[in-house]
């Protein structure tokens, strides 16, 4: 999987331990991690109702907060740790007695924890909120790789309409999750010796495509937040009723649930609303309504 | 004391689990007797806030446990009617946790705890045993282990001798009655003998609502010289049910032997028996069907 204008190996004079041979090897990677975020995501979120273990922990003390955070960052962590294995194999791989020695640059640890920790951990923020909340709000496994296939989906068009025009390209730049088009963007033109010994800057493109990647990702867990609830509902009176007790400028009322399953909503609004309107044509009588 | 009030609660899918249960329940042990499907597992859900429940109020002291559920968490214990757990997780690895997470965060006194409890519902010897490989007595103990960590004053627990042999019932039911004098535990249950053992109060749910509510002793009393035995053939069992009020027919060594209530002596070869909580129970939950 290549977009136009990044390939995973670098050029012909680069050295294939030089920034910019790591740093794509590494983005690209990052693409793929995407379904292992999905599992670590999902399962947080997903194992305490899967296991039947959530009536155990939800009448502890822990709050929703402490909950959904930690949990969050638990995933993120072991994601982080999992992709470690990439720089990792990536220095271990430039210490082979089989390569030439004439194609490697010196080593230099800050070259591949540079990209590592700004340009990859971010991207695994976002995944992890994005199959996080996904879980959350479905509820099921499901429902997280579904989202995942979504997310590569819009991500394969992006990339393909990039290619298209200079404008598309400036969009991909700053859209992308993943950080390549950005990249890509700023190094397109470097030559052999920039590359040998320049890292993506992270200014510009770069750094509005990361801090805009964070920015979703907190965005993500905050709505993560909002959504969970250890607490089940039963039935809610329909949409519009409850839409309309909330705008309802009527001293305060009580919105009481009937044996039939109706909903009621107090006198002086009854009229107006749906639920109104069924009572009426079921012949119940007004009083019956509450007010408080 | 744990006051409920008018609670009713609707599943999503328009089921009424509970309509209108209104109770006080002191300290001490209080049993809850009801036939699968009253609503007894509902009704603990909402206690132990799982649930919040479509009207209706619940105080515990002076905690609003609709408005505020984490107060009222942080003084319960809670034993499911079923519940799950983390696969290769030790007996004692989970319990340490659970009491963490019960803000038991004083690692000395932690382990006092856990130790004590685990010795106290002899598990001792399994401790070190993955949780998903115990049987359901042991489980069950082990549920009972969690829900009195960090000294709780309200404990809930449903449905907890269902499925175990006799001896663990015995060793489950030794364990309850030693909980403390100022601590409210809800005993949730369809096994009569469970109330009549443990419980100086009770209460009868069918239906989603209370239907009696009192001492066993003063209820019990109120049956006294109204109820009648006699031992018949199965064929003349239709014969019986159409002339009297029909309590319970049950089987003793091939015969069958029914429990009629009747103000006077029917005559015909009943003898009078003591009513027990068993024929309050059956005369609760089928009201008298006699076909005239």
């Amino acid at each position: 999987m290549a977009a136009p204008q990044v390939t995973l190996v670098a050029g012909a004079n680069v050295h294939k331990n030089a920034p910019m041979a790591i740093a794509p090897v590494l983005m690209t990677l990052t693409t793929f991690f995407m379904f292992v975020t999905t599992a670590f995501g999902a399962n947080v979120f997903i194992r305490d109702q899967e296991t039947g273990f959530g009536p155990l922990l939800y009448t502890t003390h822990i709050h929703r907060s402490d909950y959904v955070l930690g949990r969050t960052l638990g995933a993120f962590l072991v994601c982080a740790l999992c992709l470690l294995s990439v720089p990792f194999g990536l220095i271990l791989g430039s210490f082979m007695p089989w390569l030439d020695k004439e194609t490697l640059g010196p080593f230099r640890l800050f070259d591949y924890l540079y990209p590592y920790l700004f340009l990859a951990l971010p991207s695994v923020l976002f995944m992890v909120a994005i199959f996080s909340t996904a879980a959350t709000l479905t509820r099921s496994m499901m429902g997280s790789y579904l989202t995942a296939l979504a997310l590569l989906v819009v991500y394969f068009t992006l990339s393909a309409l990039s290619g298209k025009s200079d404008v598309f390209r400036e969009i991909y730049a700053w859209l992308d999750p993943f950080g390549i088009g950005a990249i890509a963007k700023v190094t397109r033109y470097w030559t052999a010796e920039e590359s040998n010994n320049l890292m993506p800057p992270l200014a510009g493109v770069i750094l509005g495509n990361r801090l805009l990647v964070m920015g979703l990702a907190i965005g993500l867990i905050a709505t993560n937040l909002g959504l969970l609830r250890f607490e089940a509902t039963g039935q809610l009176p329909k949409t519009r009723t409850r839409l309309w007790a909330c705008v309802s400028r009527h001293r305060p009322f009580q919105i009481v649930s009937h044996p039939d399953g109706q909903f009621q909503v107090s006198a002086r609004t009854w009229q107006f609303s749906y639920v109104g309107r069924v009572l009426k044509r079921h012949r119940f009588l007004p009083g019956q309504s509450i007010l408080s | 004391m744990l006051h409920l009030k008018d609670l009713v609660h609707v599943y999503s899918n328009g089921v009424r689990a509970l309509d209108g249960v209104t109770l006080q329940i002191p300290t001490g042990m209080f049993g809850l007797l009801g036939p699968n499907g009253a609503g007894k597992s509902s009704l603990m859900r909402c206690i132990a806030t799982l649930q919040t429940p479509t009207e209706g109020s619940i105080g515990f002291g002076d905690i609003d446990c609709l408005s505020t559920p984490h107060k009222l968490r942080e003084k319960l214990g809670y034993l499911p009617q079923d519940f799950g757990v983390y696969p290769r997780i030790s007996a004692y690895a989970m319990l340490d946790h659970l009491a963490i997470l019960k803000g038991i965060s004083e690692r000395g006194q932690r382990k006092e705890m856990v130790d004590g409890l685990l010795e106290q519902v002899n598990l001792w010897s399994v401790r070190t045993k993955a949780l998903a490989g115990f049987s359901g007595g042991m489980r069950q103990r082990f549920g009972i282990a969690q829900a009195l960590l960090g000294n709780p004053k309200l404990i809930i627990v449903d449905e907890p001798t269902a499925g175990l042999d006799p001896e663990e019932r015995n060793r489950f039911l030794n364990l309850l009655a030693g909980i403390g004098e100022d601590v409210v535990v809800i005993l949730s249950t369809h096994i009569v003998e469970d109330v009549t053992d443990l419980c100086p109060k009770m209460a009868i749910l069918a239906g989603g609502q209370i239907r009696q509510e009192g001492s066993p002793q003063e209820l019990i009393s109120a049956l006294r010289g109204r109820i009648w035995k006699k031992t018949i053939e199965r064929a003349h069992l239709d014969a019986y049910k159409t002339r009297y009020r029909l309590i319970s027919q049950r089987l003793f060594a091939g015969k069958t032997i029914i429990h009629i209530a009747s103000d006077k002596d029917p005559g015909e070869g009943f003898e009078s028996v003591a009513g027990g909580l068993e024929d309050l129970y059956f005369m609760t939950i089928h009201p008298d069907e006699r076909v005239a």
